[in-house]
């Protein structure tokens, strides 16, 4: 049993069909093996689609997968395309083919794989087809390695022109790498790795040019460039930005694609490791803290400056408020002048940036203008803003420890500004609602008017009715009587909760009527007299119906006439209809034992109890 | 042929009277029909109609029947106990039959007499009953046939044997309502003719004539109470060229409790389910 599980282990399994791979979905077929329940892919690998009728139809994306696999590791040569067709539903036969022209662009990447790296030559190219023919080369690149380091020199061609450069032996860019556009050249001059200048056009720009410095090693990625960013001023780094660096990083992102794509099936590394060698200004544990502490103090600071200046409740009480428009001008000024180039530096220290740039330099970077103040600008000429421990900021320091200062100290204003304004909006927004509250109240015991209005002066709930109305008025009027306070607003939510019992109770009561000549229908039966030779209606149970009638209905009316508040509404309103249902219930059970105990009772109460009821407590 | 018609009509006649006077032992009918003086009574009756099944019903009748005498005026004294009962059979709500027997108590009223003071009176009746409706009154036709064992209060009496046939036609108009229900003011005029037969019966079959007037009150679907006074007349047995005449005054009591369990009693009205 054992040996077979273990050779079934090793056995290989060719699966051929329809396979998802992230965004693409096509026919593969390959092999692989199942290891400890991990799919180890082995042999040679393929996954494609194409599809005629979506060719002729409209547009087809067509791509080809071609490749092998050892031991879950891509290793081999690899052939990946990817195209975009459209067709002119032109055909013609040729020999023993039907043969269809198509327009749109094809991607390309040929090369071999070892164990995951890319090795040898490689080449990636975009092309644009039209009537099945190569017209332009939008992207070339062609780029040896060894067991995945790129070595000797590089093509790579885009639309910037043509970056034509070399490397190391270790991988490091050495010596001028020079893109020839159409109309200027631009050169990145290395040694061994170490960007020294950058020349284009007519302009020279140092880049490392300090010789006593630790250098680092690393790869000529996305951090290069912002580290690269933080050496040049804004407008110089401007000037850099179209030329090598996009097409570098246009490169990166295609061999990204073939990652992707790669290492969905099994390990693999499949990147453009070039590197370069940068200063290396390590930060101190304390700095560290430092740079954590502005990075989290500035997310918060952030979230409360996007909450304030989102909020619309705010946005509409500024218009009426001035001092709620002086807070929110200074919230937009802290956003500008503390909050964005916070945003910056906490983007580098997440990158990890900021081992490579000096202290000053990044402040100057941030903060071209100059460091903030504690004094924060409102657009009111005359006022400014200053939080209440301003004094304890300073942010003249060591960089890392001012940046941590006015982050901490952006946060400390916001803070304060976002009591205030929140106070406001509250206090804004309570008034608001007293007003809509009130509004209902009075809704309510109108509505409650006309209900009473509605039931004839004679009808044995009138009183009741009018007393519920009553009170339901005077509570109304006890509380507009009363000052403006903090406790207002519940009041008035109380309030309002208990006018809307007690237009219950009246409905309830208001319908009393009603469910009287319910419950004497439903205890009604119809009984043949002999004596008289006909139907008639025979009232049943009748000691039950007159218990309701003549003792439980007055007592739950007058209940409602003496001391009546909310809680007691609540209870009759649970009652009114308990009682109803339970009539309801005893017409149809055996109920000679209750009849005769009624007989005596009078008891209001006591007969609710009987009825299995709960009594109402009386105080 | 209207010779000989007329002949038989005498041998008709001749032959009826000797009959006649032969069973009535030497009794003559009087040239002109004698009216005895009216005699006045105080009957009360309850009547229970109990009802046991769906269709069944135990008639539960009681009657106390006073007769004036000249030492009791008015009221008068005991003069029978009635009772009567039957199993009905309700075919419909209009239409319903009894069968059953009646046990009569008669007491001896004639102060003068040393013969026995109480007799039994035996009977067995069935009668059919047929109600409808007429505008917002009901009339009712009634018919009823008793077998009647009776005998006299003197010692050597035997029972005798004879049939009664009887009809009674009635009809209660409701007067506060349009209809026949509870809380209701009924007036209740009705005729009964009783009828007899028998080997003892030779002069007068026309036992009694019954006219009555009711005023009645019904008090729930089950009760309902009643009163009026009845003029009757009718041949005596003795000789049916004398007629007895009386005056009664009767109370009613009808009550219809119904004993079934709960469970058995719905539909109440459905009998022709």
């Amino acid at each position: 049993m054992l040996i077979s599980i273990s050779l079934y282990g090793q056995e290989t399994i060719r699966y051929t069909g329809p396979f998802q791979l992230g965004n693409y979905v096509g026919e593969v077929d390959f092999s692989y093996r199942l290891v400890d329940g991990d799919t180890l892919l082995t042999g040679p690998f393929s996954m494609k689609r194409s599809n005629l009728d979506a060719l002729l139809d409209q547009k087809d994306k067509t791509f080809s997968f071609t490749g092998s696999f050892t031991d879950g590791f891509p290793n081999g040569g690899w052939n990946f395309q990817f195209g975009e067709f459209e067709s002119d539903q032109k055909t013609e036969v040729v020999g023993y083919q039907y043969r269809v022209n198509v327009n749109g662009i094809q991607k390309a990447a040929t090369g071999n794989i070892k164990m995951g790296k890319p090795d040898g030559s490689w080449s990636i190219s975009e092309e644009l087809i039209e009537n099945s023919e190569v017209k332009e080369t939008i992207f070339n690149s062609q780029i040896t390695y060894a067991d995945g380091i790129p070595q000797q020199s590089f093509r790579i061609e885009g639309r910037q022109g043509t970056l034509v450069g070399r490397f190391l032996r270790n991988g490091h860019a050495h010596d001028d790498w020079t893109l020839y556009g159409d109309d200027h050249t631009e050169t990145w001059s290395f040694s061994d790795g170490i960007l020294n200048t950058i020349s284009k056009k007519n302009s020279n720009f140092p880049i490392f040019q300090s010789n006593n410095r630790d250098f680092r090693t690393i790869n000529l990625d996305e951090r290069f460039v912002k580290i690269l960013k933080l050496q040049l001023t804004e407008e110089h780094f401007q000037n850099v930005q179209p030329g090598i660096n996009e097409l570098l990083t246009e490169n990166a992102v295609r061999y990204k694609q073939l990652n992707t794509i790669l290492s969905q099936l099994g390990e693999s590394q499949f990147m453009p490791v070039f590197k370069v060698r940068v200063p290396y200004y390590p930060m101190s544990s304390l700095e560290q803290v430092q740079a954590n502490s502005m990075s989290e103090d500035y997310l918060q600071a952030d979230k409360i400056a996007q909450g304030l200046l989102d909020n619309s409740q705010l946005n509409l009480l500024r218009r009426s408020d001035s001092e709620a428009q002086f807070l929110y001008s200074v919230v937009q000024n802290i956003h500008n002048t503390f909050l964005a180039p916070l945003k910056k530096a906490a983007q580098y220290q997440k990158h990890e940036v900021l081992d490579y740039v000096e202290g000053d330099v990044l402040m100057k970077r941030l903060f071209p203008a100059g460091r903030p103040t504690t004094t924060i600008q409102s657009d009111e000429a005359n006022r400014t803003f200053q939080a209440s421990n301003a004094s304890d900021f300073n942010f003249y320091v060591k960089p890392m420890e001012s940046l941590a200062n006015i982050s901490a100290y952006a946060k400390q204003c916001l803070d304060e500004i976002a009591a205030v304004l929140y106070d406001k909006v509250e206090n804004e927004q309570r008034q608001q609602e007293i007003i809509a509250l009130e509004e209902q109240m009075i809704k309510d015991v109108t509505r409650l008017n006309q209900l009473v209005d509605t039931v004839g002066t004679t009808n044995f709930t009138i009183d009741a009715l009018r007393h519920i109305t009553s009170t339901a008025e005077s509570q109304l009027n006890t509380y507009s009587k009363k000052e403006q306070s903090n406790e207002k607003l519940t009041e008035a939510k109380q309030l309002v909760d208990c006018i809307a019992i007690y237009e219950k109770l009246a409905l309830h009561i208001s319908e009393l009527p009603m469910k009287d000549e319910e419950i004497k229908k439903v205890f009604t039966d119809a009984v043949w007299n002999p004596f008289m030779a006909n139907v008639m209606d025979e009232e049943i149970k009748k000691r039950i119906t007159s218990a309701y009638r003549t003792i439980l209905i007055p007592f739950l009316l007058e209940q409602s006439q003496t001391d009546l508040d909310c809680e007691k509404a609540i209870k009759l309103n649970q009652l009114l209809p308990d009682l109803h249902k339970r009539m309801l219930e005893l017409r149809e059970e055996d109920t000679s034992k209750l009849e005769r105990k009624l007989r005596k009772e009078k008891n209001p109460n006591a007969i609710l109890e009987l009825f299995n009821l709960q009594p109402l407590d009386i105080n | 042929m209207k010779r000989l018609a007329k002949n038989s009509c005498w041998v008709i006649a001749l032959m009826l009277f000797s009959f006649i006077g032969t069973a009535q032992d030497e009794e003559v009918l009087p040239s002109e029909s004698k009216f005895k003086d009216p005699k006045t009574k105080i009957w009360f009756n309850t009547y229970g109609n109990i009802r046991i099944s769906k269709r069944l019903f135990w008639d539960a009748q009681t009657h106390f029947r006073f007769e004036e005498t000249e030492d009791t005026p008015f009221i008068g004294q005991i003069a029978q106990i009635y009772n009567r009962h039957a199993i009905g059979y309700i075919y419909s709500k209009k239409v319903n039959f009894s069968l059953g027997g009646v046990l009569r108590v008669n007491f001896n009223t004639d102060e003068d007499s040393d013969d026995r003071p109480v007799v039994p009176e035996f009977r067995i009746w069935h009668q059919y009953q047929f109600a409808m409706p007429l505008y917002n009154s009901m009339i009712y036709h009634r018919l009823r046939i008793e077998h009647r064992w009776t005998k006299d209060f003197a010692d050597d009496s035997e029972y005798i044997f004879r049939n009664r046939w009887r009809y009674m036609f009635r009809a209660k108009v409701p007067l506060n309502n349009h209809k026949l229900v509870p809380k209701t003011l009924y007036v209740s005029p009705e005729a009964e003719l009783i009828m007899q037969s028998g080997k003892a019966v030779v002069a007068s079959p026309m036992e009694d004539l019954r006219l009555t007037t009711t005023l009645g009150y019904i008090l729930t679907p089950r009760l309902t109470v009643a009163g009026g006074l009845m003029y009757s007349q009718g041949q005596t047995l003795e000789n049916g060229g004398i007629y007895k005449q009386s005056w009664t005054m009767r109370f009613h009591v009808y009550f219809s409790p119904d004993i079934r369990k709960v469970k058995n009693k719905l539909p109440e009205i459905h009998f022709d389910d």
